[in-house]
């Protein structure tokens, strides 16, 4: 039974997704947590995820960190007013694309620590504009997962707008 | 129920509303005659061994917490929940078997960041056996009150205090003051922590109360069990049935203390959650007789006050594979004791021990395949309490036949092992409580008893029974099952 799982485990995964034009683009990914604290840098495991959607279509992606945006942010708070930001720094692609995650505690359910992520995902480029806003519902099994974690969990919503929103960009612009 | 609704949709006009939730959802033909579950219940692991439920929790933001900011947020969370679904169960989803089960307020940012104040139904508890789904480091559950939750980097503290009278004693109700408290402290966040905690009860005696706690003098334990008192009573000092001493009064007091190890994001191990709990129930109230169309309540305290539960529940969770092959393992240890109760076997006086094996492995990362183990022993430790042949209706106390044994069938032990298996859609991917999580399961089990399983059978040799006893250790059900948070 070992050797049989073993054997199922290592079955070949689905095809990656398909690829589009190369494109410089800057990738702002804000994470925003409840209490006085400053908007920092999303964790590592979400910004190389997101990094990865934008390679996987030729795309060339551009992190910008939270040195650059984090002070400015804090009074900055909508979409247009960051996108507008992220252009106006040196050397900014034409293309942007903005996620804000804001993670917020619910409470405990059914077992689970169950958390919403509030979702802000927005693409800036020339002849496309596109900005959506989303709650996500996670449920972690631990207390020590914290926003970071919740973030994590909410990756796979979150890396389908942000695909939804490429694709339908790049598909215009081919 | 309508008002709920009326008040949650009311509240939703006015205010920043959002929904949580759990649900589950089963059909298990079963052609064995029983009832749709593997087994008696979730010891073997609660895949299989549950039935429906479901669970709605609203939260209202009347202010709304903010990023970035320290200003004052209160909300109001009010859930509802039961074990019932239509066409999925007996109760056939009627909303009488659903509860308001939770109802607080709470706000924050009022007396410091750190604090966050909670009016209403109370928890505080270290974490769940996701497998068991069991909770044996919760306190405040039962009790309504105010608590203060500070919460740091490094150390999270509970405080709660309240009265726990209702969800003691139900209709019953007699106060009875609760107070407890939890530390968590991160060792090495996100590797290692440990906390402790405690709750306890008291019930101060109350001259007049009929439902306050009392003991009828003279009244022993086996005339408690048998239910005989009155009788045994009046024929021993010649008096009128009924005719007892009057309830003597008396304080009651409980406790429970808790203990927590949690460690892991080591190598393959995700986390070990190590839970222990021991537990002096409270006493119970009264219990009722009637002897010759006199019916007459029985105050039991000094009968019902030592009766202690120590568990110990452990599950870790590896990722064996990433991505490809996840695995999960339980164990529980539990001993259940009565000093009162040297005669009867009871659920206060057994143990149990069990271990879970959870495989899943991610064949793409939405179709899963799950396979689970289980395997457990419980034992009456007040003699038989498994009946394990279709005769044993026949034997009870010391394996004879025994009218007035107290004694229930032919074991003082039951073995179970339990196997599943099957496949999973995940639409959000791979993870062992991922969901939602659609299933479609094969499980089997084993039990040293007779007809281990819920069921309606007519368990009796009477020469009228037409339907007969069936030996049968094996038990199988095919399962199709949904299962979600939200």
């Amino acid at each position: 039974m070992v050797l049989i799982s073993w054997l199922l485990a290592c079955a070949p995964k689905g095809p990656p997704v398909a690829a589009a034009n190369p494109t410089p683009v800057d990738l702002v990914l804000v994470a925003e947590d409840q209490g006085d604290s400053a908007p920092r840098d999303v964790p590592p495991t979400a910004a190389t995820r997101i990094g990865q959607l934008a390679a996987d279509r030729n795309l060339l992606p551009r992190p910008i960190t939270a040195s650059v945006w984090s002070e400015a942010f804090a009074s900055r708070e909508t979409v247009e007013q960051r996108l507008a930001f992220a252009g106006a720094q040196p050397g900014a692609s034409s293309a942007t694309v903005l996620v804000t995650v804001e993670p917020g505690y619910f409470g405990i359910v059914s077992g689970r620590y169950r958390w919403t992520v509030d979702v802000d995902v927005a693409l800036h480029a020339p002849d496309a504009d596109a900005a959506r806003h989303f709650q996500v519902p996670v449920l972690l099994t631990w207390d020590h997962e914290r926003e970071d974690a919740a973030i994590n969990a909410a990756l796979p919503l979150i890396a389908r707008e942000i695909e939804l929103q490429l694709d339908r960009w790049l598909g215009t612009a081919n | 129920m309508i008002g709920g609704v009326a008040w949650i949709t009311a509240a939703a006009l006015a205010q920043d509303v959002s929904a949580a939730g759990y649900a589950r959802i089963m059909t298990r033909p079963d052609f064995a005659g029983g009832d749709g579950r593997l087994g008696y219940w979730n010891l073997y692991g609660r895949l299989l061994n549950e039935g429906p439920y479901a669970a709605l929790e609203v939260q209202v933001e009347a202010l709304e917490r903010e990023a970035g900011s320290v200003r004052p947020w209160t909300d109001l969370h009010l859930r509802v929940e039961g074990g019932s679904v239509g066409n999925a169960d007996p109760g056939n989803g009627v909303l009488s078997l659903f509860r308001l089960s939770q109802l607080y307020a709470q706000a924050g940012n009022v007396t410091g960041q750190a604090v966050v104040w909670r009016i209403g139904t109370l928890e505080s508890s270290f974490g769940d056996l996701g497998l068991y789904d069991l909770q044996p480091a919760r306190v405040l559950f039962d009790t309504v009150g105010g608590q203060a939750t500070v919460r740091t980097d490094r150390v999270d503290v509970v405080v709660g205090a309240g009265d726990a009278g209702y969800a003691l004693k139900g209709d019953r109700y007699n106060t009875v003051a609760s107070a407890g408290a939890t530390a968590r402290l991160r060792v090495a966040p996100g590797h290692l922590e440990i906390g402790a905690g405690g709750q306890f009860y008291s019930e101060p005696q109350v001259i007049g109360n009929r439902l306050a706690p009392h003991q009828t003098p003279g009244l022993g334990y086996e005339d408690f069990v048998r239910g005989e008192f009155l009788q045994n009573y009046a024929e021993q000092n010649q008096a009128p049935a009924g005719d007892i001493p009057n309830p003597e009064p008396r304080s009651s007091s409980s406790y429970k203390l808790v203990g927590y190890l949690g460690f892991g994001d080591a190598g393959p191990l995700r986390w070990n959650n190590l839970f222990v709990s021991f537990e002096r129930l409270h006493p119970l109230g009264f219990t009722t007789e009637t002897f010759e169309g006199v019916t007459a309540d029985l105050y039991v305290h000094d009968l019902t006050d030592q009766r202690t539960v120590l568990l110990v529940g452990d599950e870790l969770q590896a990722r064996l594979i990433p991505d490809r092959w996840d695995g999960a393992c339980g164990a529980l240890l539990g001993a259940h004791r009565d000093a009162d109760n040297q005669i009867a076997p009871s659920d206060d006086d057994r143990g149990y021990a069990s271990i879970v094996v959870r495989s899943q492995i991610y064949l793409n990362p939405v179709l899963h395949l799950l396979k689970e183990w289980s395997y457990a022993v419980e034992t009456s430790a007040n003699g038989n309490r498994f009946r394990n042949h279709a005769d044993s209706i026949f034997t009870g106390q010391d394996g004879v036949q025994n009218d007035r044994g107290l004694e229930f069938g032919d074991a003082d032990k039951r073995v179970t092992w339990q196997g599943k298996a099957g496949f999973v859609l995940s639409p959000l991917g791979p993870g062992v409580y991922v969901r939602p999580s659609l299933r479609l399961l094969y499980g089997v089990q084993h039990s040293t008893e007779n007809n281990a399983f819920g069921n309606s059978f007519v368990a009796d040799l009477d020469q009228f029974n037409t339907f007969g006893n069936v030996e049968r250790h094996w038990h199988q059900v095919v399962a199709l099952e949904a299962e979600t948070w939200f």
